[in-house]
């Protein structure tokens, strides 16, 4: 049934992915090619991947941006559709439910920006590819930044989920992603600080998610 | 015989407004239960509490002897649901959704070839895309799909909610030839009542968040009467008394809505000076817009007072 659960979300959200796969190719290439093609010609260090390029920034911005909409669609979506009455009376625990739903989206939330940073990475590995040095460690910013970008799952998520009047009391937690995605970047000096404090961030709102979803009205 | 339901002062708010109020009830098992209530009279919120969707502000409710809050797994594969509007994924085929829903049950609980033939009763294909389906047709599949684990205990909320008339004839119709077999106890809240009291054994009826009413279709409409008194001149109030359910005023006349009828009523009517007493049976519809409606203001008579153009 797990698995059921896991193609029904992944097949939801596959739209929102492809969208995402054609921002990542179709808005970043062609201003990119074109940035390239004018600092070939005035400045190499622009191109040193993950200290001066502006591709991981672009895939990160992306990333943020599909876990908003992967997070509301997985709660807001079902909600205004009815749907979620339809799943959560399957013979199924409820936390079990939304562990699974969280588990797909944040999977997605890492991977649609993480796999082409990875791409980008091993490119930037391979001798020949490009002129500057490379160091693993030089992405372990780009990773750590990354590694935050389900805050803003996590708060669209809650948003999504979580009862309130008007909309400005319920985008609280979607609010508060971009104030502690700051905050966190801080410790960006100590980096296992900052894992830390991100691991904090995330199991904050995993807790909070759980409980809400187990005490609201499916009204 | 054991009770399927068992519902014990359940009560609900929003906001201030008390939704469902102090609700006692008891279905058992092998009952076809009907539950009346106007619009917004609660039904849904008491629905949704006894499938663990809404938590009650006080009060509990018990589904084949599990807590409503807390059901179990093993409980929820009993119950069949229906939920207002049948919500199913709209980009799923029939096939699809088939699947889906399979994959949460036992393999020898579920039934996959009467669910075909289920559908193939009702001319759905497997292959059609549930979001291109009729509302009558999305009842239908979740209907199937909901008999498909063979469950002990139904619960449809509004079933018939949206559905033109021939459609529902033809759901509930279906509804009662697949679904009653001995034993299995149908819950269903509807506000039609040619619905309810085509198929229902007894009824429940839920009137500002109160069970107004909890016994047989049958009592329930021989118990009421309405009774006409006429008088010459003014009209007085019915005193209050066991029993009135209404009153209203139409010129001359005064009608009330009394469950049994008795001498005490009849003393009563005479002490009025009627001129003039008539009893009328009730069917379920009169019977329900007098229990429903509440107090109405005395309508104008033209005869007393003319329009001036």
């Amino acid at each position: 049934m797990l698995k059921a659960l896991v193609w029904k979300e992944a097949r939801e959200l596959a739209p929102l992915v492809a969208l995402a796969v054609v921002a990542e190719l179709l808005f970043y290439f062609p201003a990119n090619l074109l940035t390239q093609f004018y600092q070939n010609y005035s400045d190499y260090s622009a191109q040193i991947p993950f200290v001066s390029s502006s591709l991981q920034n672009w895939l990160l911005v992306v990333g943020a941006v599909v876990g908003v909409a992967v997070g509301f669609w997985q709660t807001w979506g079902e909600l205004s559709r009815g749907t979620l009455l339809f799943l959560l009376h399957r013979p199924i625990e409820r936390r079990s439910v939304f562990l699974m739903k969280l588990a797909v989206g944040m999977a997605l939330t890492l991977l649609v920006p993480g796999v082409p940073i990875l791409a980008y990475a091993i490119w930037a590995a391979i001798p020949g590819n490009q002129p500057a040095p490379f160091f693993w460690s030089m992405t372990a910013g780009t990773w750590l930044i990354w590694f935050r970008l389900p805050f803003f799952y996590l708060g669209a998520y809650l948003s999504g989920l979580r009862p309130g009047r008007w909309l400005g009391s319920r985008a609280v937690p979607l609010f508060a992603a971009p104030l502690l995605f700051a905050f966190v970047y801080i410790f960006a000096a100590w980096p296992l600080v900052s894992l830390c404090a991100t691991l904090l961030v995330e199991a904050t709102y995993l807790f909070v998610i759980l409980f809400v979803a187990g005490t609201r009205d499916y009204s | 015989m054991s009770d399927s339901i068992v519902i014990d002062g359940l009560t609900k708010y929003y906001g201030p407004k008390c939704v469902v109020n102090s609700v006692n009830l008891r279905v058992p098992a092998g009952c076809v239960y009907g539950f009346l209530g106007r619009n917004g009279a609660g039904k849904s919120t008491l629905v949704k509490m006894l499938m663990g969707m809404v938590q009650p502000d006080a009060g509990s409710a018990q589904l084949l002897g599990d807590d409503c809050q807390s059901l179990r797994p093993s409980t929820r594969m009993r119950v069949a649901y229906l939920a207002e509007g049948h919500p199913l994924y709209r980009w799923m085929t029939v096939s699809q959704v088939a699947r889906f829903t399979k994959a949460f049950y036992a393999p020898d609980r579920w039934h996959g070839r009467f669910l075909e033939e289920i559908l193939d009763h009702f001319r759905i294909s497997p292959k059609s895309k549930v979001g291109r389906l009729s509302n009558g047709q999305r009842a239908q599949v979740s209907l199937a799909l909901a008999l498909a684990p063979d469950p002990e205990l139904l619960v449809l909320d509004d079933p018939t909610l949206g559905l033109d008339t021939v459609v529902r004839r033809d759901f509930l119709e279906s509804m009662i030839h697949l679904i009653q077999r001995s034993g299995r106890t149908i819950f269903f809240s509807s506000h039609i009542l040619a619905d309810v009291e085509r198929v229902a054994d007894r009824i429940g009826m839920l009137v500002d968040g109160v069970l107004r009413v909890d016994c047989p279709t049958d009592t329930f409409k021989s118990a009421l009467r309405r009774v006409v008194l006429e008088f010459h001149g003014s009209v007085p109030r019915f005193p209050d008394c066991q029993g009135l359910v209404s009153q209203s005023q139409i010129g001359n006349r005064l009608e009330i809505v009394v469950v049994n009828y008795g001498d005490v009523h009849r003393e009563l009517a005479e002490g009025l000076g009627a001129i003039h007493v008539e009893e009328v049976e009730m069917n379920l519809e009169d019977a329900f817009i007098a229990y429903t409606r509440g107090e109405t203001r005395p309508l104008p008579s033209f005869d007393r007072e003319p329009l001036r153009c």
